[in-house]
């Protein structure tokens, strides 16, 4: 699904990631993990091909395309979703009317019709039904006024709806109580599938006992340190990340 | 001794006399009316066309922005492509219309509303009716000196007369139509009344829409709103990429009226839109809120002149613009509030969206305060699309041309979700979308 080789990004002329090697195989769970200022977000936002990260080096290929030079709508509509740390709040932009804009955008972009509105009325009732997101949520504008928890919910729901095939998860248990961490982590669990890849980005490991994943990738000073199974998790918790950060050193 | 300083007229203010000279016989009116005809163009004459140091005019350099003038505009014979000029299609409403500033029967809507009665000023005029004439003479007295209202009062050649009766409902809002159409640029000039009895209730649109041509509307509208009567003025001015757009509102409103303006500006390549209002009774209540897009070397204005005379009156202008290209637009606002009048409350909001390095954005609020307990604000703001929400719009999957859309309508929502009449609202909120989608990849 995605294959990331000797990937250079640089923000503002300075160099974030510096080399990093990743393999996601279709249907497979990986958890990136590091402390702050690692490289997390600046992996997800260029992967999701966000303006000003400037790939130096390397090519990060999506089912066996490199996506380096297409633009983040090019990506989105190809199956890249990015569900955000910190989702943007849009006054005088309707929920509803955004979900249909984006999903009939892609549609679009993929040669398939637009959705009909009680098509769309009908979908989003379904998925929006698992999530706890309710009617009057999706009748007011983007995120605004949305606690934490309704914002993530409000992301795993666009990713519910528009179906992407590698979901990138920045954070996504920040800003989360225990509650709403178990209905977005089941909202994501629910998603898991043979045909999907996702990547988990977090610091704690508390995420990654409701998301479990297949591989854990420990990043630090832009590249990746150390892989291994679910196990890392508990292993990190234990001792921290300064050993790791050490052996990279 | 120095020789007498002479004045070098501008070729536009050549045509403009000249053109004076070839009309002032065949324009509608009694004797009365020629003189002040007269006397309105020769102030004009005197002064000339407003230039960057006469200060109400400061960035609407005309001297400048008006190369020629041309002849006043021909009667059209056939109004065949006038239809297609309809900004409001599908919407419900009476129809005024006037074709190069001249009434078209065959256009409007016959039938009137109870409570409405329609004259139309050519008509009314031309059979020496002394109560619309003096009118007219006392919608422009108060602001005859500005150069805009002077030529409207030298040339206006017709208009309609609006007269809702007291405690009038109208439901249905009424449309005058201002349309220029053939393919010859010309000058058009009207000047429209409308009067609402003691607390009538109404909805008048004013549209303006034209062709791709060098031809110039110089509209002046009076509203005149009686006690407690509560009117809807929304203004769309579309007119033809390459016109001149000079339009005055006059309003006054007695005790207790409301007063609801919206100001769309989209078209032409210089536009003035200029509001005159003043309280004349306590409990008043205006609410302006506008709305300017403009593109390539657009020019638009927006001046109001806000004079509060009385107490515990409340004004409010929200203004946003939305520019790209060369395009430039103007905001000012003059809030007076006299000596006695306290409990005032005034605020004036004016937003800009700059699309391009190149457009420019200039807000000229100006609050001046004698009386000592009121609450008065004014803030402007102006600076590009949030990259942060264009991102979070693009990773969706949305274009990019989609997304900035998306965005500037939400921008713009506060001012037009509050147009009265929600079919006339989504109406313009159409005239707004193809306005940008025509403009895509353009910017």
């Amino acid at each position: 699904m995605l294959e990331i080789k000797n990937l250079h990004v640089s923000v503002d002329g300075r160099e974030i990631l510096k080399g990093i090697d990743l393999v996601v195989p279709t249907g497979e769970v990986h958890a990136i993990m590091g402390p702050n200022g690692s490289g997390k977000s600046t992996l997800s936002y260029t992967i999701a091909g966000r303006d000003g990260y400037e790939v130096t080096a390397g090519e990060i290929l999506f089912k066996g395309e490199d996506i380096v030079g297409m633009s983040a709508d090019e990506r989105a509509a190809k199956g890249v979703f990015l569900a955000f740390q910190y989702p943007m709040e849009i006054p005088g932009v309707a929920t509803m009317t955004f979900l249909k804009t984006a999903l009939n955008a892609q549609r679009k972009a993929r040669g398939e019709g637009e959705m009909s509105t009680p098509d769309f009325m009908r979908l989003v009732r379904e998925k929006s039904a698992l999530l706890k997101v309710t009617q009057d949520m999706l009748k007011r504008p983007l995120n605004v006024g949305f606690s934490g928890g309704e914002k993530k919910r409000n992301e795993v729901l666009q990713m519910a709806l528009l179906e992407p095939s590698l979901c990138v998860l920045d954070e996504t248990d920040s800003g989360l109580d225990i509650d709403a961490l178990k209905v977005v982590s089941e909202g994501v669990n629910a998603l898991r599938s043979p045909d999907r890849s996702m990547i988990v980005i977090t610091h704690y490991q508390r995420l990654l006992d409701h998301i479990v994943p297949d591989v854990i990738h420990v990043l630090s000073k832009g590249r990746i340190v150390k892989t291994g199974g679910k196990e890392l998790a508990h292993e990190l918790e234990a001792k921290g990340y300064a050993d790791f950060v050490e052996d990279a050193a | 001794m120095a020789a007498p300083s002479t004045v070098r007229r501008t070729p536009a203010e050549d045509a403009l006399i000249e053109r004076f000279g070839a009309v002032r016989a065949e324009l509608p009116g009694s004797a009365e009316v020629a003189g002040w005809r007269e006397a309105a163009f020769e102030r004009f004459a005197e002064a000339g066309l407003p230039h960057r140091r006469v200060e109400a005019w400061k960035y609407t350099d005309l001297k400048r922005l008006m190369a020629s003038a041309a002849p006043v505009a021909a009667p059209v014979a056939d109004l065949s492509g006038v239809a297609a000029m309809d900004l409001l299609a599908g919407v419900e409403r009476h129809r005024l219309v006037f074709v190069n500033g001249r009434f078209a029967p065959a256009l409007s809507d016959a039938g009137l509303p109870e409570g409405v009665a329609v004259t139309t000023i050519a008509e009314a005029l031309g059979a020496g009716d002394k109560a619309v004439a003096d009118a007219l003479a006392a919608a422009s007295a108060p602001i005859a000196e500005d150069a805009a209202v002077a030529l409207n009062t030298a040339f206006l050649s017709d208009g309609a007369v609006i007269r809702i009766a007291a405690a009038a409902a109208v439901a249905t809002p009424i449309e005058i139509a201002n349309v220029f159409a053939g393919a010859e640029a010309g000058a058009a000039t009207l000047r429209h009344l409308v009067v609402l009895g003691a607390d009538a209730s109404a909805d008048v649109i004013e549209t303006f829409a034209g062709p791709d041509l060098a031809y110039e509307t110089n509209a002046l509208t009076a509203l005149d709103l009686g006690l407690g009567a509560r009117l809807g003025y929304t203004r769309l001015q579309a007119e033809g990429g390459s016109a001149l757009h000079l339009g005055t509102v006059s309003a006054r409103i007695a005790a207790s009226a409301n007063l609801q303006l919206f100001n769309l500006m989209i078209g032409a390549a210089v536009a003035r839109a200029q509001v005159f209002f003043a309280f004349e009774g306590e409990g008043g209540n205006l609410d302006i809120r506008g709305a300017t897009l403009g593109d390539d070397r657009q020019h638009a204005d927006v001046t109001l002149m806000v004079d509060h005379a009385v107490p515990h009156c409340t004004s409010t202008e929200t203004l946003k613009a939305v520019l790209g290209g060369e395009a430039r637009a103007v905001f000012q606002g003059n809030i007076l509030v006299r000596q006695h009048a306290q409990h005032t409350d005034a605020r004036m909001m004016l937003n800009a969206l700059l699309r391009s390095e190149t457009a420019e954005f200039d807000a000229k609020p100006e609050l001046e305060i004698y009386a000592d307990d009121v609450q008065c604000a004014h803030g402007a703001t102006s600076g590009a699309l949030d990259e942060n929400l264009l991102f979070y719009l693009l990773s969706r999957g949305i274009p990019r041309a989609e997304a900035e859309e998306l965005l500037i309508v939400a921008f713009l929502g506060q001012v037009l979700q509050e147009i009265p009449n929600e079919t006339v609202a989504a109406a313009v909120s159409g005239l707004v979308e193809s306005w940008l989608a025509a403009r895509r990849g353009t910017k």
